[in-house]
């Protein structure tokens, strides 16, 4: 897979722009998405500095944002095949290698549109826990504890809602929060539930990390989201002469000239290769395809790379290994007319909780309640609300291999979700936790039948954008609008899969084997190429993203986080983006 | 409700009123109320065609304006009675006022016209006693240093040359023939050139004043009461000093006391406030029968307002905005008109990419020439003493000669810019076109009016021919261009009776010294002859500058904001 780089190449091709691209940079970002588009713009920012940035789908320019995109409520975006790797299937219960059948591969997804998750994910907007990055600190990311990171929270951020020391004015990133004024009843409900149950409101999430419930906060500005690509590739960036934006297009493999990254070789349309050269290559390509790219150039574990005929460029031990990801379990009701979202406010998420689950072993604030408005674009989505529960703080680990060398193939993943039994436990605890929710009287009268749900793929096929779709769940929400026993013999026979919520809270085992086997994750698939001190032999990148063993490569994105924080990940990277940003200018 | 119950009221939610609502609060041992006549826009629950970028649905929806007002852009003579018609005006009643239903262009004006200000007797509002204020207020989204605020309430972005549409290109391409350059920041400098306007909106959405300064965790002030669909009748004093104000709320009346009152009721309802409640000339209140409190000559003259002509064209499909594109108002023109007395870059062109939402608006581009630095004044008087009766306006427009020389110099340029290859080959049989009560009426969102014009569109894209007999017989009967640049006589009979105004009404309560007896207010705000009343929108200018008044106003609230917490 290692190339060199032949005598002859053009100085110039025409991008799909019809402008010519410079086929020599001085550094080339490897995926438009949440991080890319940070290093794109700071990077840039030097006019000497010539920087190539490719992604893979689409480019979202300035004025041609698509409206599922632009969308405040993301059901439509999420699931969007335009804007997916369509191919990628992942394991997210531990695979048993003993077990003759596994349990089938799921979809997964992750954006290929410029601004990556951030133009299709849940807009949430949340820093995590201080104590998370001291932790990335002490496990050998010097400079990444708290006092380190605060200044790229506030940089990245404006803050619509909130001043103060903790937040930042001017960033690229605006964030807001939908307050109790303008709350569905739905939310006002499980807001009361929250304090009936001994919690606080806490106005700012991002202010103090502690236990109480809170306005989610969400980058979006004018019920408009703000992906990385709308905030940081805006039209006076994307005039700059250094910077040449490549998009709808693949990068097939890095470029080396002995350990020394030489630049990437792109798929041209008819299947040739076309090779752009950088004195510096940064992967941005996301927690599972940017240990991918490692492991096909030869740089991970020698043993794995050797199985696959991968000659090894360096024996990294750590590409691909410590996979993180939130696990999560649900119940769902069907929601009372009042409780509804108002169409003006179309934010599916408007409070979270967070609180502990004081099981041993385990930090303060490991827990997340959201609650979910809609659940799915479509008519019946609108009449499901959902109680989602999530380890902040998961302990189990998994990873990311690849099946073949071939730059075509979608990597191997397996999360090994509730791998490690403290997590399968807080999730247990949860549940019964929600059900105690569920008896609040405000909630009582919001959540109809509620039932345990989960994310199946027969859910997600549902939920993509078909006019086949909207017909079948606008006939069944209908249906479920009728009577009382007809709903509950939907609810029991078409919607949930046969588990009541009575039945599981009765038995444990039942409870545990319908956890195990719903369990998913929230597309926060981060740390597998995580930084660390020279002497870890698990470590792959330096603090400041730099691969070891090799030259002129970088790590940038959520994939070298040491552990996820306990929050959704998206701030966190473009955080990371920001900080290394900073480094690289400086240097 | 107590004696006092406030600190200050503040009259009137637009531009000004929702700046100092946000500002003024920000103090919270400040009991701050503010009142608006409109309906309140909570955050997050604006409507749609208030959030929309393009901007003619908020402009026709009636809704959100005062739906009785009307104005004469010429005076009407004694002896010539009907000689002009009364035509009706938008203006905001909304919170947010015009920020929420105008074309969100925001613009500053020259560094000169400032500077004129002070020379006025503002003293303290030349160009460097309002640039900080320009800063604070905006948050450019583009350009960042000395001259642009980066943390301010209101977001500026613009629409560049990549999405301009054909035709906006095109002019582009025949303003650079014709020697006027690109200037990629309009709010840097002001010279001659063309530019991306600059807009108060961001990712594709309007941001109004209610918007930017009154956000949600604004509004959870203990210490600030938002009262809307409430109209103030009269201002109570008692002898010489302010006590408060009566408002009318669904019928019923109410007073609410308070040590300040500030009117921001905008260019025509704050003189009209004033002078019902006994503050204005003293022979026009006394001919009204109206208690005298305070004889201020000068309230309700010098009306200000740009007055214009226009000249569309029929686009070629190439040449059509992309329907994706929510912005047609995409770019300014400065020029100079060369007429005597007259400063450089004292005319302005607002290049359309459409004219309306319809069908035969989609295929009509426009350029609208503007006399930026107006010599014409006008006046605002009661018509009646009933606080429901609207003022009589009348704007006096082209009563000075130089106006109406440089509207005609402005159809000659711009007939001429359609004889450019550029133009000429994409906006085809261009003619002059006005803004008459026909054209609004025809822009109301209507299944009606889309029909009808998706049938005139049809025909206007069938033979040359019978479009440009359409044009001028349907379309806009008055005058083809070819005539008005044959006669000089038929182009100023033209431009006398075709000029209209923009929503630019200001000037109407100025600033000035205190031994200037047309003067109303000092540079602070302060109404002469009372205490504990203000003005503090763009009543207060001493002229209009050369720009859209809303960001000007803006700035107004912003600066008295901080004079009055520096008190």
């Amino acid at each position: 897979m290692v190339q060199g780089v032949g005598g002859s190449i053009p100085l110039s091709r025409p991008n799909n722009f019809g402008d010519d691209v410079p086929m020599d940079h001085d550094t080339i970002i490897v995926g438009g998405g949440s991080a890319g588009c940070v290093l794109a713009n700071r990077l840039s920012a030097r006019s000497a500095h010539r920087v190539l940035l490719i992604e893979a789908g689409r480019d979202t320019p300035p004025g041609r944002v698509p409206e599922d995109v632009l969308d405040s409520f993301p059901g439509r975006a999420y699931f969007s095949p335009d804007y997916n790797w369509t191919d990628l299937r992942v394991h997210l219960q531990p695979l048993s290698h003993n077990e003759p059948r596994p349990p089938a591969q799921r979809g997964y997804e992750q954006g290929r549109i410029m601004g990556g998750g951030s133009s299709i994910n849940g807009q949430i907007a949340l820093r995590g826990d201080p104590a998370d990055y001291d932790r990335w600190e002490e496990m050998g990311a010097r400079g990444w504890g708290w006092e380190g990171v605060l200044p790229y929270f506030k940089k990245l951020e404006w803050d619509m809602d909130f001043d103060g020391p903790a937040h930042g004015k001017e960033g690229r990133i605006p964030i807001r929060r939908l307050f109790p004024e303008v709350w569905s009843g739905y939310s006002r409900a499980a807001a009361a539930a929250f304090a009936a149950a001994g919690y606080e409101y806490r106005p700012d999430m991002n202010e103090d990390f502690v236990e109480g419930y809170a306005p989610v906060p969400f980058s979006n500005a004018y019920d408009r989201r703000v992906s990385a690509a709308i905030g940081y590739l805006d039209p006076v960036t994307r005039q700059r002469d250094n910077l040449t934006i490549l998009s709808e297009t693949l990068v097939k493999d890095l470029v080396f000239e002995g350990r020394k990254v030489a630049g990437v070789e792109v798929a041209l349309g008819n299947g040739a290769g076309e090779i752009y050269r950088a004195n510096q290559v940064i992967l941005s390509a996301g927690a599972l395809h940017s240990p991918a790219f490692l492991l096909r150039a030869g740089i991970g574990p020698a043993a794995h790379l050797h199985g696959l005929g991968i000659e090894v460029l360096a024996d990294v031990a750590g590409v691909g290994q410590n996979l993180c990801e939130h696990p999560i379990t649900a119940v769902s009701a069907y929601l009372a007319k009042e409780a509804r979202l108002d169409p003006r406010t179309p934010r599916h998420i408007q409070v979270n909780l967070r609180y502990s689950s004081g099981h041993e072993g385990c930090p303060p604030v490991d827990m997340q309640v959201s609650t979910v408005q809609r659940s799915a674009w479509h008519p019946l989505g609108g009449r499901l609300g959902t109680f989602q529960i999530w380890l902040n703080k998961p302990f189990s680990r998994g990873q990311v291999s690849l099946t073949s060398a071939d730059w075509r193939a979608e990597p191997e993943v397996e999360f090994n979700l509730l791998s490690d039994r403290r997590d399968l436990d807080r999730l247990k605890a949860g549940m019964r936790f929600l059900s105690t929710l569920l008896e609040h009287d405000d909630v009582k009268s919001c959540l109809l039948d509620p039932f345990p749900s989960s994310y199946s793929e027969r859910v997600r096929n549902v939920n993509k954008v078909s006019f086949k779709n909207w017909l079948a769940t606008g006939f069944l929400a209908t249906l479920m609008g009728g009577p009382g026993p007809l709903r509950r013999f939907l609810v029991k026979n078409v919607i949930s899969q046969g588990d009541t919520l009575a039945g599981l809270l009765a038995d444990d085992d039942a409870l545990e084997a319908f956890i195990r086997k719903t369990v998913t994750g929230i597309w926060h698939a981060s740390c597998t190429c995580r930084m660390g001190s020279p002497d870890d032999p698990l470590a792959v990148t330096d603090a400041t993203g730099r691969v070891r063993g090799v030259e002129g490569l970088r790590v940038i994105d959520a994939s070298v986080m040491p552990e996820v924080p306990a929050c959704n990940t998206n701030i966190p990277t473009i955080m990371i983006a920001e900080k290394m940003a900073d480094v690289i200018v400086a240097n | 409700m107590g004696e006092t119950d406030f600190d200050t009221i503040i009259v009137g939610g637009g531009s000004a009123g929702c700046v100092l609502a946000g500002r003024l609060s920000a103090r919270s041992t400040n009991r701050v109320l503010l009142i608006e006549a409109g309906r309140d826009l909570l955050p997050g629950l604006e409507p749609e065609d208030v959030l929309d970028n393009d901007p003619l649905r908020a402009y026709a929806n009636s809704n959100y304006q005062w739906p009785d007002l009307r104005v004469r852009w010429k005076t009407e003579r004694r002896n010539a009675p009907g000689d002009t018609d009364s035509v009706g005006y938008e203006q905001a009643r909304i919170m947010g006022g015009g920020s929420s239903i105008n074309g969100q262009i925001a613009t500053r004006g020259a560094p000169i016209d400032y500077d004129a200000w002070q020379a006025m007797g503002a003293e303290g509002w030349g160009w460097n006693g309002v640039l900080p204020y320009f800063r604070k207020l905006e948050r450019d989204m583009d350009f960042a240093g000395p001259g642009h605020g980066t943390s301010g309430p209101l977001p500026i972005g613009r629409l560049f040359p990549d999405q301009w549409s054909g035709f906006i290109r095109a002019v582009d391409g025949a303003l650079c023939q014709a020697g006027n350059p690109y200037r990629a920041d309009i709010n840097d400098g002001f010279a001659e050139g063309h530019s991306p306007l600059a807009m108060n909106s961001a990712h594709g959405r309007r941001v109004s004043t209610a918007m930017a300064y009154l956000g949600p965790v604004v509004r959870q002030r203990a210490n600030l009461s938002i009262l809307a669909e409430t109209q103030v009748k009269r201002l109570i004093f008692e002898g010489m000093r302010m006590t408060g104000v009566e408002a009318d709320t669904a019928g019923h009346a109410a007073i609410f006391r308070a040590r300040h009152v500030i009117i921001t009721a905008g260019g025509l309802h704050t003189p009209a406030l004033l002078m019902r409640s006994g503050v204005g000339p003293g022979d026009h209140l006394g001919e009204m029968g109206i208690p005298v409190v305070a004889d201020v000559a000068g309230v309700g003259r010098n009306l200000c307002n740009h007055a214009f002509v226009a000249i569309s064209a029929y686009l070629t499909p190439r040449a059509r905005i992309d329907p994706a594109l929510a912005r047609y108002l995409q770019m300014g023109i400065r020029y100079s008109s060369g007429v005597e007395d007259c400063p450089t870059a004292d005319m302005y062109i607002s290049a359309a990419a459409k004219s309306s939402w319809h069908a035969v608006g989609q295929r009509l581009g426009v350029l609208q020439i503007v006399a930026n630095k107006p010599y014409s004044r006008g006046r605002v008087s009661l018509a009646s003493t009933d606080w429901r009766a609207e003022p009589t306006v009348e704007f006096n427009f082209l009563s000075n000669r130089r106006d109406c020389l440089r509207l005609m110099g402005g159809m000659r340029f711009v007939a001429s810019l359609f004889r450019f290859p550029a133009l000429a080959e994409c906006a085809l049989d261009p003619f002059p076109a006005a803004y008459s009560d026909r054209v609004k009426k025809i822009g109301g969102v209507t299944l009606a009016n889309r029909l009808k014009t998706d049938l005139l569109a049809a025909f206007l894209d069938g033979p040359g021919a019978l479009r440009r007999f359409l044009i001028r017989t349907v379309v806009m009967p008055d005058a083809t261009l070819a005539e008005l640049m044959a006669d000089e006589d038929a182009l100023e009979d033209y431009v006398q009776r075709s000029v209209s105004g923009s929503g630019h009404v200001s000037a109407t309560c100025r600033m000035g010294a205190a031994d200037d007896p047309m003067a109303v207010t000092d540079p602070a705000g302060r109404v002469r002859g009372v205490e504990g009343l203000r003005v503090g929108d763009a009543s207060i200018m001493p002229e209009i500058t050369r720009a859209n008044t809303n960001l000007p106003t803006i700035m107004i609230a912003e600066k008295l904001a901080d004079a009055i917490l520096a008190e």
